[in-house]
């Protein structure tokens, strides 16, 4: 008798979630739930907000300055992960392949963000995919021609005024 | 891209396609979205055993103190709780994690930033289930003894603590109550889904 009033009176509690599902739902109290409609507003550079006398270059600056610091803070993100996880062994060669290229694309970048000198880090923000000494002892420095167009590039919208950001 | 990309796109990009492939997106949103619903279902089976657990403890401790007992005790052991909850956190919350994803999951929109992990629908579970649970539990700690042939007036505690006929099916009725919510908490979403 004790066993079939613990089945029977458990199974209650499928039926009782049944009703849950199927029946209109019931209100609850708003301590308790609050369903917020809007969502708040994502911004991933903080308005920069012109005092009177500031000039447009100033203005720049600063925003160029955190969207810099905004960069950086994402690459360290991107940095630990990678370190956090390991290709499976079940792995294709292309997936190795491609993680041995993202590593190699973070560890440039961890480069980046280690503490440098001013020149060091003008340098870097100008040609982002690095800079090499021919090796004929001319002291040319190379430069990759991507990395130029996008300092360019980067300059042009500084100049103008209309940076909004690396998309 | 993660391969094909240049540095400045990545620096400032959210996510990153290690292998750049777009299809790689789906299978993020869809496993994303996965562990999202197995940590919900998890908390909406848990949080329903906590409660009722926690209330049934406390009702029966007190009643038995209140009532004069020689040795107020709670009518669900310190061994049994233990062991709930070691079956439940474990075995259960296994097998609730263990569900596949669907294609289910890629026909809803995204959840907002704000929205809160525990949702209405899970609310109204929570608290159905439990109050169903404690109803249960605590109806046969004060009235079994009578179903199962006891005597008229006969006290359902003796000396030595709660009579353990009456313990036995407390315990069992809470168990069983909670293998059956298992299957109530495999959904987190209004309608049937079994």
């Amino acid at each position: 008798v004790g066993w079939a009033i613990s089945i029977l009176l458990g199974a209650g509690s499928l039926i009782v979630g049944l009703l849950v599902r199927v029946l209109p739902p019931m209100p609850i109290p708003s301590f308790l739930y609050k369903d917020y409609q809007v969502d708040e507003k994502v911004e991933i550079v903080p308005t920069i907000v012109v005092v009177g006398g500031e000039s447009t270059e100033e203005t720049t600056r600063r925003r160029s300055v955190t969207l810099w610091n905004v960069a950086l803070r994402k690459t360290k993100m991107q940095v630990k992960v990678i370190k956090a996880f390991q290709m499976p062994k079940s792995a294709s060669k292309l997936d190795i392949a491609a993680e041995t290229v993202a590593r190699e694309s973070v560890a440039a970048n961890q480069q980046h963000i280690a503490p440098k000198a001013r020149w060091s880090k003008l340098r870097d923000m100008l040609f982002p995919g690095g800079v090499t000494r021919r090796g004929d002892n001319s002291g040319l420095i190379v430069v990759d021609p991507r990395s130029v167009r996008a300092a360019r590039q980067r300059l042009a919208r500084n100049l103008n005024g209309n940076n909004t950001g690396p998309s | 891209m993660g391969i094909a990309g240049t540095e400045v796109a990545k620096e400032a990009s959210d996510i990153i396609l290690m292998d750049d492939n777009f299809a790689s997106l789906v299978k993020a949103v869809v496993w994303g979205r996965c562990v999202y619903d197995s940590i919900r279902k998890f908390l909406q089976f848990q949080l329903t055993v906590n409660v009722s657990a926690v209330v049934i403890t406390f009702v029966t401790a007190f009643y038995t103190t209140v009532s004069g007992d020689q040795n107020p005790e709670s009518i669900l052991t310190s061994v049994q709780l233990l062991w709930v909850n070691l079956i439940m956190d474990t075995l259960a919350a296994l097998a609730l994690a263990s569900d596949n994803p669907s294609d289910e999951l890629l026909h809803r929109k995204p959840s907002r930033r704000t929205e809160s992990i525990i949702n209405a629908d899970m609310y109204r579970m929570i608290f159905a289930q439990a109050l169903y649970q404690i109803a249960v539990c605590l109806l046969i700690f004060f009235g079994i003894h009578h179903w199962t042939g006891g005597k008229d007036g006969e006290q359902m505690h003796t000396d030595s603590g709660t009579d353990p006929v009456t313990a036995t099916i407390v315990f069992n009725t809470f168990i069983f109550c909670q293998i059956f919510n298992e299957i109530n908490s495999r959904s987190i979403s209004p309608g049937i889904h079994y």
